[in-house]
């Protein structure tokens, strides 16, 4: 049975949808990330989730029993969930132990227990020896670090975090997005995540509901959403694409004067194939590479003459834009460093056919 | 519910009973038209009309002239001794403005005022040429002691404005002078009108400076006039009236106020601003500090100084020496006499109540509106009834009180309750702008993580919303218990016998000519409340008095 599960959820605020028909189901220890552009309503979401806001239609489930519907909503103290907020809304008028121990004491634990799990916590976390200090006296990694060593402590039966580590510099982001999967890992809490930061899903999350203007565009895991996107939205929204127009017939698609077989694209990408004659196909500027000579055929490999127009030197990559006979929009192509080509140079371009996707327009 | 009810009795009722009083008449509680034709149809009732007027626009010019120059070379300038300066300003909102007034009598009055006294004595002149009871020295007395608004206003718009403006005209070839006349100055124009609308407003509701002024001089302002109407027998429905035009034009220039500082017109204003630099003043130093250390002694070191003099001596006449020294004065006001301990009691729980009962009230409809409990247009009915107290004169609310609980069902004439309520209500706006601050400040995030940790709302109010809004409150309480202590104006019509409070016995006095005994009550008062504000700087910093313009 799954934990969590979110039925047909939908929140309007008089006129304008928020969320749409949005329906997931979350197994036990799952961590699954909201994922989207501010406004798209991942954060109205989690609230809904949270019990702060009540959805205009739909349910939410928790271990099969009803906890929200547009009748009747549980109070959030009721659900023994968890949150981290944006804000981290730690309390400055008590000491990181205090507000550690705050969850527990509500459950009218034991005070040696309490004490004895708050400092566990502390450790996990590392920051036992902050015990006594108050929040004003910490950085914002450290109090980062309680909000989730607070939230935690209560072993919640959902952990929903809210843009956690928007507040934070780009380094700790970084350490920071490590830690909260290593303790996800250590306690294995079903956990929500919402946040606008496609790395930060990926290196956390097992599945991302990518969501935009209110709808969820597709539910998977990391690696799937970026090989088999089913949406335009998708495609470009988790790193980078070319978005081609292309017409498809019985047995192959039409790209410029190039005629692809299907049976040479991804086996499942088949089946995503929409039955309509114009479509999108998303073509990742890894998946093509430049050639000064003209290459062997191979079967797998859509071959075309080109020209460079532009290009920029980015360190560890070469972004070039390429231009070819019979497509209207010029190609981005990610480069290693060393595949260096002059502007204007004719050169041969290569397209791995298996990587690439057709989508809806 | 309950913040509804009581913003009712506090709020609603007054103003309707006002209302409703204007045409009612007196006699046989029948509709009429009579009393606006009494209080408008006798013509020195219209003469008090126009000198309010008269009062009110040349008061206000005289605050910019004593404000801007001050608020200038305080915030843009390098002009020495600021903190004194500083002092000074606050000085002067610290005094009443009727013990300004007494002090000012000390020193201007036509034949032993201590300026007058310099001129015959010293100089050998028939007789001193100042008189203190006259239009103009109400005017000079009055702007005395509302330029700080005008000080305050001028002076937070000039920090805001960025130095880089100022050279960005002086790139351009413009001296100082020029760029003080042409940017800085017109920089700051929106709120220099606005404070001069905030101190014509206060100017014109002032009664206790007009009484002690302007009735020995024979002449009335819509204040004085409205105190007469009062007099045995009252006449409630013309003093309605006669109030009407004062509640009117308070309520237009107040929204005028409003639209004015609305404008966004003003890029300078909108907070951001690169650094800021005072100007070097040069030779010019002098001069500037020379204005501001006039307009310092003029508002705050004369009077001050002779009203301690007259205070702490035997006879105020006698001048200063040791054998006129006296702390008996002091003494007898404070511990032997009954009268004067009783209302100074009475003040200061009268107020304490009033800063309680405002405070309660505002943090409760802040709390429902911020967090979003009620709907959207009972919040803002809740928040126009708590700010409106803002634009109605304390004497105006008097009688609106006064038409309100004087008959049944709630008769609260002569209690302590009538003049408690009345403070809460003049000085709700001070609470609620204070208790809205409060409630922003805190992120409701903080209140939702005890609520997903599993603790209820109230356990959230409890452990959370009040330890953090403890500071706050604190500072409201004392910026609504300080006004509430010296108030003059509501209290004149409200008080009985049992309910004396120090400003009602201080103008009370004036009567007898006992300025010894006037001061010594107003030191009293003085001394409480400069206490209480270095409790506030203590604990809050140097901005809290500040907030209060910004409601």
């Amino acid at each position: 049975m799954s934990k969590l599960e979110l039925d047909g959820l939908a929140k309007r605020f008089g006129s304008t949808v928020v969320v749409d028909n949005f329906t997931m189901s979350l197994g036990q220890g799952e961590f699954v990330s909201l994922l989207g552009p501010s406004g798209c309503g991942k954060t109205t979401t989690l609230r809904m989730i949270a019990g702060f806001l009540a959805p205009s239609a739909g349910q939410i489930r928790l271990d099969g029993k009803e906890i929200s519907s547009p009748e009747s909503v549980m109070a959030p103290e009721t659900r023994s969930m968890s949150m981290i907020f944006q804000s981290y809304a730690i309390w400055p008028h008590m000491t990181v132990g205090e507000n550690v121990a705050f969850g527990l004491k509500l459950r009218k634990l034991a005070a040696a227990q309490i004490e004895r799990d708050v400092k566990e916590m502390l450790k996990m976390v590392r920051l036992e020896s902050f015990i006594d200090r108050y929040p004003a006296e910490l950085s914002g990694g450290q109090q980062q670090r309680v909000a989730l060593a607070r939230a935690i402590v209560v072993k919640p039966s959902v952990l929903l975090l809210d843009e956690p580590l928007s507040n934070l510099d780009a380094n700790l982001r970084e350490e920071m997005r490590f830690e909260i999967r290593r303790l996800h890992d250590a306690f294995r809490i079903t956990t929500v995540y919402v946040t606008h930061d496609q790395a930060e899903a990926m290196v956390t999350s097992d599945r991302i509901a990518v969501m935009n203007a209110g709808k969820v565009e597709q539910v998977d895991q990391p690696a799937r959403l970026y090989a088999l996107p089913k949406t335009r939205f998708v495609a470009s929204f988790i790193g980078k694409t070319n978005l081609v127009p292309a017409n498809r017939d019985k047995d192959a698609i039409t790209l410029g004067s190039s005629r692809i077989a299907l049976k040479a694209l991804h086996p499942e990408a088949i089946s995503q194939w929409p039955e309509r004659q114009d479509l999108s196909l998303s073509i990742r500027p890894q998946s093509l590479q430049l050639h000064s000579q003209r290459p062997g055929e191979r079967d797998s490999y859509l071959l075309w003459p080109a020209r460079i127009v532009a290009r920029a030197y980015l360190g560890d990559t070469w972004d070039y834009q390429v231009r070819v006979e019979g497509l209207e929009e010029a190609l981005r192509v990610t480069a290693r460093p060393q595949e260096v080509f002059e502007l204007d140079q004719s050169v041969w371009l290569s397209l791995d056919l298996p990587q690439v996707v057709a989508l809806h327009d | 519910m309950l913040a509804i009810v009581a913003l009712v009795i506090l709020v609603a009722n007054p103003l309707l009973r006002l209302i409703a009083t204007s045409f009612i008449s007196d006699t046989d509680q029948s509709f009429t038209w009579m009393n606006y034709l009494q209080a408008y149809g006798r013509a020195r009732y219209v003469e008090a009309a126009f000198n309010s007027l008269k009062l009110g626009f040349f008061a206000a010019l005289l605050c910019l002239c004593f404000g801007v120059p001050l608020a200038w070379a305080l915030s843009r300038t390098d002009v020495p001794l600021k903190g004194f300066f500083w002092v000074s300003v606050i000085g002067t909102f610290v005094i009443p403005p009727y013990l300004g007034a007494v002090g000012w009598i000390l020193l201007a009055g036509p034949k032993a005022g201590w300026l007058n006294r310099l001129f015959t004595d010293w100089l050998g002149w028939e007789s001193g040429p100042l008189n203190i009871y006259s239009m103009t020295g109400l005017i000079f007395v009055t702007a005395c002691y509302s330029f700080p608004y005008v000080f305050i206003f001028v002076k937070s718009a000039l920090d805001l404005i960025s130095s880089e403006m100022e050279d960005a005209a002086n790139i351009l070839g413009a001296g100082p002078l020029r760029t003080t006349m042409l940017i800085t100055i017109p920089l700051a124009l929106p709120s220099i009108i606005a404070a001069f609308i905030v101190v014509f407003l206060e100017a014109i509701a002032l009664f206790g400076t007009p009484a002690l002024i302007a009735l020995p001089a024979r002449f009335h302002v819509v204040t004085t006039q409205l105190w007469q109407f009062f007099e045995f027998p009252p006449k409630l429905g013309v003093a309605a009236a006669y109030a009407m035009p004062l509640l009117v034009i308070t309520v237009l220039m107040f929204l005028a106020q409003q639209a004015l500082l609305k404008r966004k017109g003003f890029v300078a204003l909108t907070g951001k601003g690169g650094e800021r630099r005072p100007i070097q003043l040069g030779i010019w130093k002098w001069p500037v500090f020379a204005y501001c250390m006039i307009v310092s002694c003029l508002t705050f070191v004369l009077p001050i100084i002779f009203i301690t003099q007259a205070a702490l001596s035997k006879a105020w006449g006698r001048g200063f020496s040791w054998d006129n020294f006296t702390l008996q004065n002091l003494y007898f006001t404070v511990f032997e006499n009954p009268l004067t301990r009783v209302a100074t009691l009475n003040t200061f729980s009268y107020s304490a109540l009033a800063a309680v009962i405002a405070i309660l009230i505002s943090l409760f409809i802040a709390y429902v509106i911020h967090r979003e409990l009620v709907s959207k247009p009972i919040a803002s009915a809740l928040s126009f009834l708590a700010m409106a107290p803002f634009v109605i004169p304390g004497i105006v609310l008097a009688i609106g009180f006064y038409a309100a609980y004087t008959s049944e069902p709630l008769v609260l004439a002569g209690t302590m309750w009538i003049l408690v309520f009345a403070y809460a209500t003049r000085f709700l706006p001070i609470a609620f702008a204070n208790a809205q601050a409060a409630i922003r400040s805190i992120n409701p995030e903080l209140e939702q993580a005890v609520r997903i940790l599993g603790g209820t709302r109230m356990l959230a109010i409890r452990k959370v919303v009040t330890p953090l809004l403890k500071k706050s409150l604190l500072g409201a309480f004392i910026l609504v218990f300080i006004p509430a202590t010296r108030e003059l104006s509501a209290a004149i019509f409200l008080y009985s016998t049992n309910t004396q409070v120090l400003s009602v016995l201080l103008f009370d006095k004036s009567d007898e000519g006992n300025f010894e005994m006037l001061a010594s009550i107003g030191l009293v008062l003085v001394v409480i409340t400069v206490i209480l504000i270095a409790i506030g700087f203590r604990l809050l910093g140097r901005d809290f008095m500040l907030r209060r313009s910004a409601s």
